[in-house]
Order: C-alpha cells, then sequence, then structure tokens
C-alpha cells in the first residue's frame, strides 16, 4: 500500500488539479487514509504532497478518511466520495478534526478519486 | 412561451413563484432542498401551452423571504401548510402538485392531510434518513463554506447523461444557496419518516426516478411504492443516466411522462 500511496503523491503533485480544482492550495496539514487496520499519512504543505507514511502523526489525525476494506472496494467500484462517507448509503467515514475535514472536503475527495486509478 | 415572477403573501411572508403561461390546468412545483425555482424552468418551455407550472420559492430560499426573524421552515407540517396555503391563496382548491427530492418526499404528505388532485413525486420517498447529525451541524459552521463543502455532494448526484447546461447550472446553484434554509430542508428531509400513514394517499400517483441517483436508492423507491397500496392510480417510470435532480437534467423526457399521466386522469 505505501508504494501505491506514493503513486498516489506523484499523481496528486503532478498537476494543479488537486491545488487548484480542489482547492487543496488551502490545505496545510495532513491526510491520513485508514484502510482496515492499516493507516498512511499524507504530509501536505499548501497542496503539495511533500511525503507519505505509514502510521498517524504523534499529533494525532489532522483529516482523513478511513474504512474497511469492504468500504473502500466499494468506493473503487462507484467512485462517488459522497456515496461512499454517507452514513446510510456508504462504509467509508471522515476522520479526525471534522471542521477541518469539511473545510477541505473537496480535497480529500480528489485525493481518494485519484486513488481509485491507481491499482 | 413567456416566465413570469409574481408575489403573493402567505402566512405573513412575500412568497415569489414563476409561471408559464395560463393553461386550463395548473401544477404547483416544488423545488428540492436548498433550491428555488428556476429548476422547474425547461419543464415550464416543454409543457407550455398545456399545462400551467406554478413554482414557489419556498420561504429564505431565491426570492422569497424568510420568516419573520430570519428563520426558515424547520417541520414538514408546516411546509405542508405553507405549501397548501401557497396554492389556496392563488385559488387553486385542489390542484396537482409535483415536487422533487425532498419537493418529492412532500408531495406525499400533502396528499395525506389536504385534498390535492394528483401528485407527481420525483426522487421523493417516505422515508430517508440519509444526513449525518454531523454533516447538518456543518452546514452552518462558521470555519466551513457551504457553498464549498456541497460541491461534490452536488456533482454525485447529477446523473450520467444530463442535457447541456443542466450540470452547470446545478453546480452554479450550490453557490447561490443560503446555508441556513438548505439545513433546515435538509434537517426536515433526513427526519422524514411517513411509512405508517402511506395508506391515507387516496389520489393519483406518478412516481418518477432517475436510476444514477445514489441518494434515494431502488430500496427507498420500492419501499414508498409498497406502501401506495390505496392510490387510486400508481404509475411508475425510471430513467437511466439521471440522478438526483430529473426536472433539470431531462426536462423533456419528465415532461412527456407528467402529460401521460395526467392526461389519462
Amino acid at each position: 500500500m505505501l508504494q501505491r500511496l506514493q503513486l498516489l503523491q506523484q499523481k496528486l503533485n503532478a498537476d494543479d488539479s488537486f491545488k487548484k480544482n480542489a482547492f487543496a492550495e488551502y490545505l496545510t496539514g495532513s491526510i491520513t487514509l485508514g484502510f482496515g487496520k492499516e493507516q498512511y499519512t499524507l504530509a501536505i504543505y499548501q497542496g503539495t504532497v511533500l511525503e507519505v507514511s505509514p502510521g498517524v502523526p504523534l499529533t494525532g489525525i489532522d483529516i482523513g478518511v478511513a474504512g474497511p476494506e469492504e468500504g473502500w472496494q466499494q468506493f473503487y467500484g462507484h467512485r462517488n466520495f459522497s456515496r461512499a462517507i454517507n452514513p446510510l448509503h456508504g462504509k467509508l467515514s471522515l476522520q479526525g478534526n471534522l471542521i477541518r475535514a469539511m473545510s477541505n472536503i473537496n480535497g480529500l475527495a480528489h485525493c481518494c478519486k485519484a486513488l481509485c486509478e491507481i491499482q | 412561451m413567456s416566465i413570469t415572477g409574481h408575489y403573493v403573501e402567505v402566512h405573513g411572508t412575500s412568497t415569489y413563484y414563476e409561471t408559464n403561461d395560463p393553461a386550463k390546468t395548473q401544477i404547483v412545483c416544488l423545488h428540492t432542498a436548498g433550491r428555488e425555482n428556476r429548476q422547474w424552468h425547461g419543464m415550464m418551455a416543454c409543457l407550455a401551452g398545456k399545462f400551467q407550472l406554478i413554482a414557489l420559492d419556498m420561504p429564505g430560499h431565491g426570492k422569497t423571504y424568510p420568516l419573520k426573524g430570519n428563520r426558515c421552515i424547520d417541520n414538514r407540517d408546516d411546509y405542508a401548510a405553507f405549501i397548501w396555503d401557497f396554492a389556496q391563496a392563488l385559488g387553486l382548491p385542489n390542484p396537482i402538485m409535483m415536487g422533487c427530492s425532498l419537493g418529492g418526499n412532500l408531495v406525499l404528505q400533502l396528499a395525506q392531510v389536504y385534498p390535492v388532485k394528483a401528485i407527481v413525486c420525483m426522487q421523493g420517498s417516505d422515508y430517508t434518513p440519509s444526513i449525518s447529525p454531523t454533516a447538518l451541524a456543518m452546514m452552518t459552521h462558521p470555519y466551513v463554506s457551504m457553498q464549498h463543502s456541497h460541491l461534490d455532494f452536488t456533482e454525485s448526484l447529477i446523473g450520467g447523461n444530463p442535457d447541456p447546461g443542466a450540470k452547470d447550472f446545478l453546480m452554479w446553484c450550490v453557490a447561490q444557496s443560503v446555508p441556513v434554509a438548505h439545513q433546515k430542508d435538509l434537517s426536515i428531509y433526513t427526519s422524514f419518516d411517513l411509512r405508517q400513514t402511506m395508506p391515507k394517499i387516496t389520489c393519483p400517483v406518478l412516481m418518477i426516478r432517475g436510476e444514477d441517483d445514489w441518494l434515494v436508492s431502488q430500496d427507498l423507491t420500492d419501499g414508498t411504492r409498497s406502501r401506495l397500496m390505496n392510490a387510486a392510480k400508481l404509475v411508475y417510470e425510471r430513467l437511466e443516466g439521471v440522478g438526483h435532480f430529473p426536472h433539470v437534467e431531462k426536462p423533456k423526457a419528465i415532461s412527456a411522462m407528467v402529460e401521460n399521466f395526467l392526461n389519462q386522469l
């Protein structure tokens, strides 16, 4: 998974769509993605992904998305982020500071949708 | 065809509505949660000369003023009463009611309480527990811009094959919505539960479902249909490639369904 997320880092940094279309240029912090018991964190400065590392920062999760493998597989199928995090229709959930997560929801959605394209 | 705007006083609130050219049969049209009556412009054009569509902006939405104290309606009983009294103010004793999403839910409530002639229920359901309390709270949080935080949500609800311009319009309306009005609407939406009283509906019902809509799932639609056991007539139409906003995404196709349904009453 770490290798896959490093490819995600390259993809997010490859063009301006993460920064501009998803407003990640206003995001300095980290995104933690949880896959069952595994967690990985993307450190981000103004929309540029600086590094990917396993686990959670010592300061805790800033913002993130997590769920069981089944939930991620469903998401990889329909690729609909809002559906994936809906309590009635999906099995993923927002993590960390929910106010910051909602403030940066387009960046989270873009990040997770980009992950779908990296198998 | 022309679309004209008017104001009428309802419950002390100056209420804005738009209509196409006068026709023998009138249909009162209800917009989706947090939005406004321009959603019906496409169908107004398609049905011009056949039906008069009368589309109101609910309090605090579009050009309708909020309730006193800058409040919006926060429960479904008051919503239904407001819509009914709007129709009465226009001299429509037994109107046809048509709505989508929250509007689609509300026509089910109206048909249980008031003597409507028929209802058209698009992406409506008698039970929609689909928005979390946290998501509702975030809609008016000062650190969260709803104009940003609802972009992905709205885009995710649009079907795979909308008419040209429909997606742009729907996304533009995210920027134009009023957070507190939208929040109250979705609060009503997620607590909406009419399952026990659905047998009260006895008028003819047209249900329309865009099959790309994940929010109002097939299960929710099927459950609602199963509880319409006393409707004088129940017609169910499905559209592939259409999402949560059929009247905006495919107004021509929806208009044909509505015309066919109403002409057979």
